[in-house]
């Protein structure tokens, strides 16, 4: 068999298999950011592996693996270009993957606030620089005919690159999250709540890495040899042990085995393994794994103790781990496979150094020119940009679910439903969309309905007015059109009455009287209809002045004298000056005292009325007038009392035809009554009398001119 | 009997004979007119002693009249007696802010409008 050929075909199926890693990588980092980044993120990845190839090519492989005499950089194999030497660039192919991984695991912790340019830069630094120098100081040597590099002149052991990639990518992604700083948002509400959008893209991404991994330790032989299987099988242990380690650990944690904590427990447990796959045993290598699982969470935790944001955990699994990794190479090692002549103790100690070495180095180195570079080329994003995304604000790239988003969005803020948003037509998105389409339509119908409805309420708010208004030209149309031959009838009436008397002929004197009398009778049925119907629609009006009231009763006295004699009636009035002014509307509660005294006038006979006027101011209770007008006629029984304040009845049917009246007179005084704040009540035993009280309140204030009751809002008087 | 020249704007025909019969019973000169327009013309012409307008007028209405009366100086001093049928608290009061110097309602009481005509006779 040619071992050398079969050699280097496996170092080639190996570096393939480690390129697949960068697909895990841009799965995994994809798959733990937000949606809005997941295309910058995966274009970082892409684009740091052609930088860091062309570098690498152009003079990173040469600084790592060239001769140097120092041991401390390599100068030969610039613009590699080996010519029949196909071991050495069989090799090179293999390095430069591993240069690709190296520098890729930045990418995640710095992912959703790095700019792409400043990430590019950081790509050749890393890759041209300081990933290349710390390669040759612990890998220097490997190529024949250059000299150690001095680390593993020390015997620095390193099998696959726990530390000269994987803390390497993890030191510098650590020095570069400091100096950025944290997402927007991220340590808000004090724990981190920025969570990927597709875990099962990740998921994938840690398998696919897994599965490159097998060739990332199984190459590091550069041979196909009886090595191979026992590096793998560590490698597949420690992976697993690491993720189940993680798993518990999350559980006892979160109560429950949190997705992202298993992937970086296998991804920690596969770095731990990285540095001493080739000599530990697979018990071993589970004891490794387990610790580098829980070692991968703990540090994830204490990040997020100190609120520094990496965004993929690619700290703790590669940085801390890949410490660990390398310790473990002394601690578990099998010395003689290891065969560099040191004790345990000893290669501890050297190991020690390497890995201090590395993190002063690349760190250090880091944070220095991450702070430079800062001052020229901003390395973080403007927060409108972060808050945008970096799909959009980096590469004007977008999904069609933002856009349908976006769409959605300026349609809510401008309160514009009219319009439709882009169907994509056979996608998810579109169905979406169409939904969203559908909903729009009842929206618009929704709204338009409402609309129609205002629409309705408004006319007929309009119509109600409007009728109001034909009511108040009707009620006016009446007063006129009523009074007008009534007129004519009163005064051709009077007219040939006094005509009459004058010539000395009395023969239809009486006939005229009842004409004038009917006349009168209907003057008084329109006024009170009117009146009614004033007071029903509302429209009466009150005007609130100071009225003397002892003038008032006296006048009030005179003009009645008329209809009491006829009842051969005597009457009383006691109106002490101690009642003072009233403020209230003097036409209304003349016509109110009128009608009670006629009434009472018209009911009695050979008796007496009277009237008694008297001011009340209790305590605690608002002043009042109260005006009694007692009789001693023929009173009423408590069935009759029920109905006379009602409009168009009297005590009973029978009244009407022996005593006259409209039946309206007390439905208007009490009705007026109210409309000036007070309230008529009635006391009556057959046989003996009524009094009727008329209350009212004493407190008022003037009004200018006349005004509509109701906007008067008068409070009744409590009893 | 020649007293004071009393003008009568009246457009209904039966009232404004039955209220000039009533009055001249009680020895007033009257004068006649059955619209706003006429009576205009007629205070302009004969400068009566008293005004006894009809509200509601066909054409020109009853407050149009009194506020043109008014505004004339030549007429002004005449005492406008509005005679208003509505009978309802505004339109009194519109009758007196249009320029009128009192009111009766209808159906005339007389011997209240005689009682405020002579009040601006003698006053």
């Amino acid at each position: 068999m040619d071992h050398e050929g079969l050699n280097i075909a496996w170092i080639l199926v190996t570096a393939a298999l480690v390129m697949t890693m960068q697909v895990g990588f841009c799965f995994l980092e994809s798959g733990l950011v937000r949606a809005k980044n997941s295309i910058n993120v995966a274009i970082k990845n892409m684009a740091d592996f052609c930088v860091s190839a062309s570098v690498f090519w152009l003079f990173g492989f040469a600084l790592m693996f060239g001769a140097g005499e120092t041991g401390w950089i390599g100068h030969s194999f610039f613009f590699v270009d080996a010519g029949t030497d196909y071991w050495l660039l069989a090799f090179f192919i293999f390095q430069l993957v591993f240069c690709g991984t190296a520098t890729t695991i930045i990418s995640g912790a710095v992912a959703e606030r790095m700019r792409f340019s400043a990430y590019l830069i950081i790509a050749f630094f890393v890759s041209g620089l300081i990933y290349p120098i710390f390669g040759h100081w612990a890998w220097g040597g490997v190529v024949p005919g250059t000299n150690s590099g001095w680390l593993n002149a020390m015997g620095f052991r390193d099998f696959a690159g726990s530390t000269v990639v994987h803390s390497v990518g993890g030191w510098v992604a650590f020095a570069a999250i400091l100096v950025i700083g944290a997402r927007l948002g991220q340590f808000q509400k004090g724990r981190p709540n920025i969570q990927g959008h597709n875990l099962t893209l990740a998921t994938a991404g840690t398998l696919i890495l897994w599965f490159g991994w097998l060739g990332f330790n199984g190459g590091s032989t550069l041979a196909l040899n009886e090595h191979v299987p026992l590096i793998i099988t560590n490698t597949i242990v420690s992976g697993a042990f690491g993720g189940v380690a993680a798993m518990f650990v999350a559980y006892a944690y979160y109560r429950m085995p949190k997705t992202w904590a298993i992937m970086n427990g296998i991804i920690g447990g596969l770095v731990g393994i990285t540095a001493n796959c080739n000599v530990v045993s697979p018990s071993e290598a589970a004891i490794i794994g387990t610790i580098s699982g829980l070692l991968c969470f703990g540090g994830i935790v204490l990040l997020e103790r100190f609120k520094i944001d990496d965004a993929v955990g690619a700290v703790p699994a590669h940085a801390f781990c890949g410490v660990w990794g390398t310790l473990a190479v002394a601690i578990f090692g099998d010395l003689a496979v290891l065969d560099t002549g040191l004790s345990r103790g000893m290669q501890f100690w050297v190991q020690a150094a390497g890995v201090s070495v590395c993190a002063a180095w690349t760190f250090g180195i880091s944070w220095i020119f991450f702070k430079m570079l800062n001052r020229f080329v901003p390395l973080r994003v403007t927060p409108e940009q972060e808050h945008a995304g970096l799909n959009v604000s980096e590469h004007g790239a977008t999904t069609e679910l933002v856009d349908l988003i976006s769409e959605m969005d300026s349609q809510r803020r401008e309160g514009s439903f009219t319009s439709r948003v882009h169907e994509e037509p056979h996608t998810e998105v579109g169905i979406i969309a169409a939904e969203y389409n559908r909903v729009l339509s009842r929206v618009e119908d929704e709204i338009r309905q409402r609309e129609n409805v205002a629409e309705m309420a408004r006319n007929a708010q309009g119509e109600a007015v409007r009728a109001n208004q034909v009511k108040s030209d009707f009620l006016a149309n009446m007063s006129h059109e009523l009074r007008t031959p009534l007129g004519i009838i009163t005064g051709y009436t009077e007219l040939i009455q006094e005509e009459m008397r004058d010539a000395g002929q009395g023969t239809y004197d009486e006939e005229l009287e009842a004409i004038a009398n009917a006349s009168q009778h209907l003057l008084h049925l329109i006024n009170g209809v009117l009146d009614i119907s004033k007071i029903e629609s509302g429209r009466m009006e009150v005007h609130l002045e100071p009225i003397e009231v002892t003038d008032l009763i006296a006048g009030l006295a005179k003009t009645v004298q008329p209809l009491i004699r006829q009842g051969g009636n005597t009457l009383k009035t006691d109106c002490p000056p101690t009642v003072g002014i009233l403020v209230s509307d003097e036409k209304k509660l003349q016509q109110c005292l009128l009608n009670l005294i006629s009434n009472a006038a018209k009911f009695t006979h050979d008796g007496q009325i009277i009237l008694t006027v008297s001011r009340c101011e209790a305590n605690g209770k608002r002043p009042r007038i109260l005006i009694k007008v007692k009789d001693t006629g023929i009173g009423m029984n408590d069935e009759q009392m029920e109905n006379i304040f009602e409009a168009f009845t009297q005590a009973d049917s029978s009244t009407t035809r022996r005593y006259g009246g409209t039946g309206l007179g007390l439905a208007i005084t009490r009705s007026f009554v109210r409309l000036m704040g007070g309230d008529v009540t009635v006391a009556s035993k057959p046989g003996e009398g009524s009094c009727f009280t008329l209350e009212l309140p004493a407190d008022l204030e003037p009004t200018e001119a006349p005004v509509p009751a109701r906007q008067l809002e008068l409070n009744t008087l409590s009893p | 009997m020649s007293g004071p020249q009393i003008l009568l704007v009246e457009d209904n025909a039966i009232l404004r004979e039955m209220i000039r019969r009533r009055l001249i019973r009680r020895g007033y000169d009257l004068i006649l007119a059955k619209d706003g327009e006429e009576g205009l013309v007629v205070v302009r012409e004969k400068k009566p002693a008293i005004v006894l307008l009809d509200m509601s007028l066909p054409g020109k209405d009853g407050w149009t009249v009194a506020g043109e009366l008014k505004a004339d100086d030549a007429t002004a001093g005449i005492p406008v007696i509005a005679l208003t049928a509505h009978a309802m608290r505004g339109d009194r009061q519109r009758a007196l802010d249009a320029g009128c110097d009192d009111y009766v309602s209808k159906p005339i009481d007389f011997d209240l409008l005689t009682q405020k005509m002579q009040a601006f006779l003698e006053g």
